[in-house]
């Protein structure tokens, strides 16, 4: 009998993971689309093109590309050093990696309080860092950091060193290696690494609630005007904001897939 | 000696894996780290390439000692055991790399490359990524990307392990001729006695992180210097202190080492003017084009061959043999002998 033939076993199956993405991901994302669209097109258009709406994006916008961008120099340093070389403390910083990942998002705002905030640490600084957009941008660029370098890291060890020490041997030097040897080899999971770092980062709630002071026009990002606005019970414009964020996922999923398709080898 | 390795030793944690190694390898030779595994072969190869860094001693190509000189400036050209061909570059583009990063101009490497590939019949690959080779061809195409900047020293790491049986046999001839063609002072590691024996032209034998002995294949395969050599290269029976008719002997303790192909096996009805041995015969393999015998020479294990077209042996036969040769061991260190009568006496075995 061949397992991989057995209709019996194939039909349930396809049908269980059919019926789970349909309660838990198509119903949600096609009820947000009708929800946002029931006042109709122009009130719509109308929340989006809010002065607080365009704020939120604009917030939100720079704290994603700001610690993608890090992430990206700390992912690539982090997971280079921890496959390629050996050194004391390693596995410790390995684990403290994916730290960020297994803290709760609120102890996290909590603990930048504690440092930035008005009986913390760091209080005498000359700039207002809590309740301000630079503390959103702490929290978003350390929630954010696990998702590169955890990608890269399993992939650098699995694949060896040693396409690096040939292109040595062969006179390269460090960025000639790093360009032309291990990025394009390492493009697949550094995207994959890449689109889940800007998606927590368009998606973070919890260290960022803690620490914004949900302030209108000034400290709000998406996920809070939308929790702000279903609050205040304008569940038409909560709905609206929130499709925002669901197209811009669409669109990084898609835009990885174009651009980073699986290659040969 | 153009390669010159000077007391090297290297401790990993506790562990000392190399014992002060010195040994110096002539310009446009082929030699062989040959020895088991854990014997420090690959560790030695990598110390002398620059990827690990030694805990004493000394290697200098040329006179210089590059110690201190990067892997990237030693002009040294290295082969993996599984290639570490660049996936994401064409066969062309893998074998170009080295001679770009040295600046070369876009029409001398086009010269060098195709070169390159017509002497080593890669031309019809060049535009191929790696994982559209077979093993063999990724095997030259690692081969020509290491020597086509002009290397002053080419190390290879077990160049033949991941290959099938028949391609390996076919590539080191081709490794072989290719290297001396070229003139590439050249050191490889194997763990295969067969290996190093066919293509070296002097081997390094490796044990315990010391040198047993070095010399040509044919002087490491007749003239043992230790008994760790002795069983490790070829097929051999080592007996514990045999009387033997025909040799001068010193006192027990003491032990022989006999290859297979230096016994002669003499049934009742065929006559021999040389000094015999009485043996049994204990079991009697056929192996084509010569038979194996396991013989019972005074309750010790012998082994002889025998050609398939005499006449047959019988298990349990008692025959009569001739020992041509034998290396004594007293000590553990090895003296070749030859049966006294026998002339005149042969000075090397041609392999």
């Amino acid at each position: 009998m061949n397992l991989f033939q057995s209709r019996r076993i194939k039909w349930p199956l396809l049908i269980i993971t059919w019926l789970f993405m349909l309660v838990l991901l198509i119903l949600p994302i096609v009820l947000v689309f009708t929800q946002a669209f029931a006042a109709g097109w122009r009130h719509y258009f109308s929340v989006l093109g809010d002065l607080t709406t365009l704020h939120a994006i604009n917030l939100s916008v720079a704290a994603t590309v700001l610690s993608v961008g890090i992430n990206l120099v700390l992912g690539l340093s982090a997971a280079w050093a921890i496959a390629f070389y050996d050194f004391p403390g390693k596995k410790l910083l390995n684990t403290l990696i994916d730290l960020p990942l297994s803290v709760s998002p609120v102890i996290v705002g909590l603990i930048f309080i504690l440092i930035f905030g008005r009986t913390g640490w760091l209080q005498g600084l000359h700039w207002q860092v809590i309740f301000a957009p630079p503390a959103i941008f702490i929290v978003t660029i350390f929630v954010t950091f696990p998702f590169v370098a955890r990608e890269l890291i399993p992939f650098l060890i699995a694949r060896g060193r040693e396409e690096e020490q040939t292109a040595a041997f062969l006179g390269a030097h460090f960025w000639q290696i790093l360009r032309q040897i291990t990025l394009p080899a390492i493009k697949a999971p550094l995207g994959t690494g890449l689109v889940l770092a800007t998606a927590r980062a368009l998606g973070e709630f919890g260290a960022v609630a803690v620490v914004s002071g949900n302030i209108p026009d000034k400290t709000l990002t998406l996920p809070l005007l939308v929790q702000n606005l279903y609050n205040d019970f304008k569940f038409t414009d909560a709905f609206a904001v929130a499709t925002i964020l669901l197209l811009t996922t669409f669109l990084i999923i898609t835009l990885k897939r174009i651009l980073i398709q699986p290659q040969k080898g | 000696m153009y390669l010159e390795i000077n007391q090297i030793a290297k401790n990993f944690k506790q562990q000392t894996v190399l014992k002060e190694i010195s040994f110096g390898v002539k310009a446009g030779s082929l030699t062989a780290l040959l020895g088991p595994s854990g014997s420090g072969k690959t560790t030695l190869l990598r110390i002398l390439a620059g990827l690990e860094t030694p805990t004493t001693g000394d290697v200098a190509i040329d006179g210089q000692v590059i110690n201190r000189v990067k892997p990237q400036d030693r002009g040294i050209g290295f082969v993996f055991q599984n290639y570490a061909l660049f996936r994401y570059l064409t066969v062309y583009d893998n074998i170009a790399f080295g001679l770009r990063t040295q600046h070369w101009s876009e029409d001398k490497i086009k010269a060098r490359v195709d070169q390159l590939l017509a002497v080593t019949g890669l031309t019809a690959l060049a535009q191929r990524y790696p994982n559209q080779l077979s093993g063999g061809q990724k095997q030259r195409v690692a081969f020509v990307r290491a020597i086509a900047p002009n290397p002053k020293v080419l190390f290879l790491d077990e160049p033949f392990a991941a290959l099938d049986t028949q391609i390996r046999q076919e590539l080191r001839g081709w490794l072989k001729q290719v290297i001396h063609q070229m003139g590439i002072t050249s050191i490889f590691v194997t763990h295969d006695h067969t290996e190093a024996i066919e293509i070296a032209d002097e081997i390094v034998v490796m044990n315990d992180g010391r040198v047993e002995q070095i010399g040509t294949p044919a002087d490491v395969y007749n003239q043992p210097a230790s008994q760790f050599v002795a069983e490790f290269i070829g097929h051999s029976s080592l007996l514990e202190s045999p009387q033997l008719a025909g040799y001068q002997l010193p006192t027990a303790p003491y032990q022989v080492q006999i290859r297979p192909e230096q016994v002669a096996i003499f049934k009742k009805n065929e006559p021999t003017a040389l000094p015999t041995q009485t043996a049994t015969v204990k079991h009697v393999t056929f192996c084509g084009a010569l038979i194996n015998v396991e013989l019972d020479l005074n309750g010790q294990r012998l082994f002889a061959t025998r050609q398939a077209q005499q006449a047959p042996l019988l298990i349990g036969e008692t025959v009569q043999l001739t020992i041509n040769r034998l290396v004594l061991f007293k000590d553990n260190v090895g003296h070749a002998q030859h049966l006294q009568p026998l002339q005149p006496v042969r000075r090397s075995y041609a392999l």
